[in-house]
């Protein structure tokens, strides 16, 4: 695992991948920053949180490649030959992309020592809102990683996964989308009341809001710290690493 | 023969192989199914039963929790209590640089450490016009949108975010939020929600005086019983008597209502507090109240007979009808947000030279420099001189080192007090947030908690430091040279794979 780590990791400085990906999330993360600095106020756990909203535009292209481009040339069946196993693969290429937002972290860091320089506050909020930029960043790659692995093609990959983290990210739009629709088929057809369906509405989307991580990590900016928030999706994030892991393994029983 | 042997041997073996293949199938759906069910239902029961004891608060002044003492009360109470805290707006998605920063967090905290007791909810009544019949029957409340409605055995209390909220601080004419006090002001409503009230507001009756059902109403939700007290002879005003208001009435009082209403200032039994509306009315415009005054002047206060009219055109709302804008003085300001207030047809209040050391008095509302006062008893309005160039609309008057501290609060003006402007007037308006103020200040719970104000973060950086040429450093450094740096990088990296 710590090998193909090692590979994938020092992969990315040898391709503009990485360098696209630290360019586009310096100029995010600088635009946050500046604007809250001619203000006169810099909030870090505000502009940390503020960051989860850029990591669809960011996390696509860092994962597009991890399994797609091994594909696309055929040196996956190197995962399938040696005796390696199939998980460390996909946890190897996980944490080469994890290591990559320690790196693009390292852009909120240089930040913090601005804001420290002009006498400004850090408190332990940046602490909670840190570990969520890390724990989102991890959901978000394993989403990312199992789009990859889903194709043979970056381009494909990429946008697979833009859609698969959007989904996530409007997730209570889509969930009130779903129950005005369900009210309304309910009316017409079961002619159910309106009070049962707007109760079943905010029962429907409560349930998309409980799915969405970014509901659920919100208040971290304020210095709200949940430990099941993290939970939340550190859990979602192995599940995805799992089903990226099933989704490989495929391949071992159905060309067989 | 052999063929044959071959063609079933390979049938067999390719049975076989897919029979393998199904079940690994098989097993990968299940596996990848109970995964999730054991993430889901993992998730599920964090969020129902550890979700408040899993929650920090890592601010550096604690605004987002509540204090051990809040808990500790809250947790004595009966399990079966039942507190209703409902916003009565739709929770905001951006709370930043809102009061609701410091508010929303602290409520889903005490929700969650009150075992059930309290709940919060966030309703808009535009979207849901019945929550407020719901929550205030009787309409005593006077509820209206963007205030907390806190409820609790029929009883009900406002909590206005901006105002009662915060501390404020004025720098260049601005109020700015200093320290956040929302825990104290919700806990302490549920407090005073909760504890039996002993006070008793009395109106004075029988002299031509306004209708006050919006004052009642108030009183009502504050639990505080009301009462008219007529002015019959002799006249003593009850022991039980908490406030005392005079609401613009349009005859004077007698003398002997008078003799009564001095001794009632000199030697209550409770802490005094009077409300003294005495605004112009096409009823009283020839009644100079000398009675009256003369209560008055037993706090350095008097009324005069004209009409304040602002010359000053940033305070004039409609000259015609005598409606201006006035200021609270500094003593005063934190009175309602605005530090402004309106009135109409309003008599000057005046303070008369001190009778007594012991006698204090101040200013309340002011004119602006310009204001004249206009004379009644001319029919042409004439103006008159006013020596001091700012004319009070209202005055305290109080008396110092008492056992029991006097209050009377003199108002030249009915918009404080009387239903003719209060019910006309949303719960948002100044004048209303006014007169609640003084009301509750009266009225503090019997039973209060003690819980410290917190300070606000503050996250500004020096701005002395941050001159034009340091902003525009940052800004291109972190905006341009550093991404464009790493474009560069890409393309670098990208000739070089190319021509490998």
């Amino acid at each position: 695992m710590l090998a193909i780590f090692k590979r994938e990791f020092l992969s990315y400085f040898k391709s503009p991948v990485a360098y696209i990906a630290f360019a586009l999330f310096s100029f995010l993360s600088g635009f946050v920053f500046v604007t809250n600095f001619s203000n006169g106020a810099v909030n870090i756990s505000s502009e940390i949180i503020s960051l989860r909203g850029f990591f669809v535009i960011v996390v696509p292209i860092i994962t597009m490649g991890l399994f797609a481009e091994d594909k696309k040339r055929g040196t996956d069946i190197i995962y399938y030959t040696t005796p390696i196993s199939l998980f460390s693969v996909v946890l190897g290429k996980f944490l080469a992309a994890f290591a990559l937002f320690g790196v693009l972290y390292l852009n909120v860091v240089i930040h913090i020592f601005v804001t420290l320089g002009f006498d400004g506050t850090i408190d332990y909020g940046v602490l909670g809102s840190t570990i969520v930029f890390f724990v989102m960043a991890a959901l978000f790659i394993a989403i990312g990683l199992l789009a990859s692995a889903i194709t043979d093609n970056q381009i494909v990959a990429a946008i697979l996964s833009f859609v698969m983290i959007m989904v996530v990210q409007l997730l209570p739009t889509i969930g009130q989308f779903v129950a005005t629709v369900l009210s309304s088929l309910l009316n017409v057809i079961a002619n159910v009341s309106a009070s049962e369906t707007s109760e079943m509405s905010k029962n429907i989307v409560a349930a998309f809001t409980w799915l969405n991580p970014f509901d659920r990590t919100n208040d971290f900016k304020y210095g709200v710290f949940s430990l099941v928030a993290v939970i939340f999706c550190v859990s979602f994030a192995a599940f995805f690493l799992f089903l990226s892991y099933r989704v490989l393994e495929k391949k071992r029983w159905s060309q067989s | 023969m052999s063929t044959n042997n071959n063609k079933v041997k390979n049938k067999n073996s390719k049975k076989i192989t897919n029979k393998r293949a199904s079940s690994l199938k098989v097993f990968s759906i299940t596996s990848v199914l109970i995964v999730l069910a054991i993430v889901l239902v993992l998730n599920i029961l964090l969020s129902q039963t550890l979700d408040t004891y899993l929650t920090f608060d890592l601010s550096s002044t604690s605004q987002n929790s509540v204090s051990e003492q809040t808990i500790e009360y809250i947790n004595s109470l009966p399990s079966d209590t039942n507190i209703r805290i409902v916003g009565l707006f739709t929770e905001p998605e951006s709370v930043t640089n809102t009061p609701y920063e410091y508010i929303i967090p602290m409520l889903k905290d005490l929700e969650g450490r009150s075992g059930g007791r309290v709940t919060v909810s966030y309703i808009d009544p535009d979207l849901n016009p019945s929550i407020i019949p719901e929550l205030d029957p009787k309409g005593v409340a006077n509820l209206s949108k963007e205030v907390y409605a806190v409820s609790c055995n029929g009883k009900i209390r406002v909590i206005d975010p901006y105002m009662d909220c915060f501390n404020y601080d004025q720098v260049n004419g601005l109020n700015y939020p200093i320290a956040n006090k929302s825990e104290a002001t919700f806990v302490n409503t549920i407090v005073s929600l909760l504890s039996e009230s002993h006070y008793k507001v009395y109106f004075l009756s029988g002299i031509q005086e306004a209708p006050h059902t919006y004052l009642d109403a108030i009183f009502a939700s504050m639990n505080i019983e009301t009462a008219d007290l007529p002015v019959t002879e002799p006249f003593v005003v009850p022991d039980d008597c908490s406030l005392l208001i005079i609401n613009n009435p349009d005859v004077d009082i007698s003398e002997s209502v008078q003799e009564g209403l001095k001794n009632y200032i000199k030697n209550g039994n409770n802490p005094v507090n009077i409300i003294c509306s005495l605004g112009l009315t096409q009823n009283n415009a020839n009644e100079n109240f000398e009675h009256l005054n003369n209560v008055l002047a037993e706090v350095n206060l008097s009324v005069g007979n004209n009409y304040v009219y602002e010359e000053n055109a940033d305070y004039i709302i409609n000259p015609e009808t005598f409606v201006f804008k006035g200021t609270l003085t500094d003593e005063y300001k934190d009175l309602n947000s605005a530090g402004i207030v309106v009135y109409q047809t309003a008599r000057p209040v005046f303070e008369v030279s001190r009778a007594s050391s012991s006698i204090g008095s101040s200013p309340l509302i002011t004119t602006s420099s310009n204001a004249t006062l206009l004379d009644l008893t001319s029919p042409e309005g004439e103006a008159v001189n006013v020596s001091n160039p700012y004319t009070n609309v209202a005055a305290t008057g109080y008396y110092v080192g008492t056992i029991n501290p006097v209050n009377v609060y003199v108002f030249g003006t009915c918009t404080f007090t009387s239903d003719l402007y209060l019910n006309q007037a949303s719960s948002n308006d100044y004048n209303i947030q006014t007169i609640r103020n003084i009301i509750s200040r009266m009225f503090t719970p019997e039973v209060n908690l003690d819980i410290p104000a917190k300070m606000i973060s503050d996250y500004s950086i020096d701005v002395r430091m941050v001159d034009a040429n340091k902003l525009s450093i940052v800004s291109v450094v972190f905006i341009a040279v550093i991404p464009i740096a790493f474009v560069i990088v890409a393309a670098l990296v990208y000739h070089k794979r190319s021509h490998l």
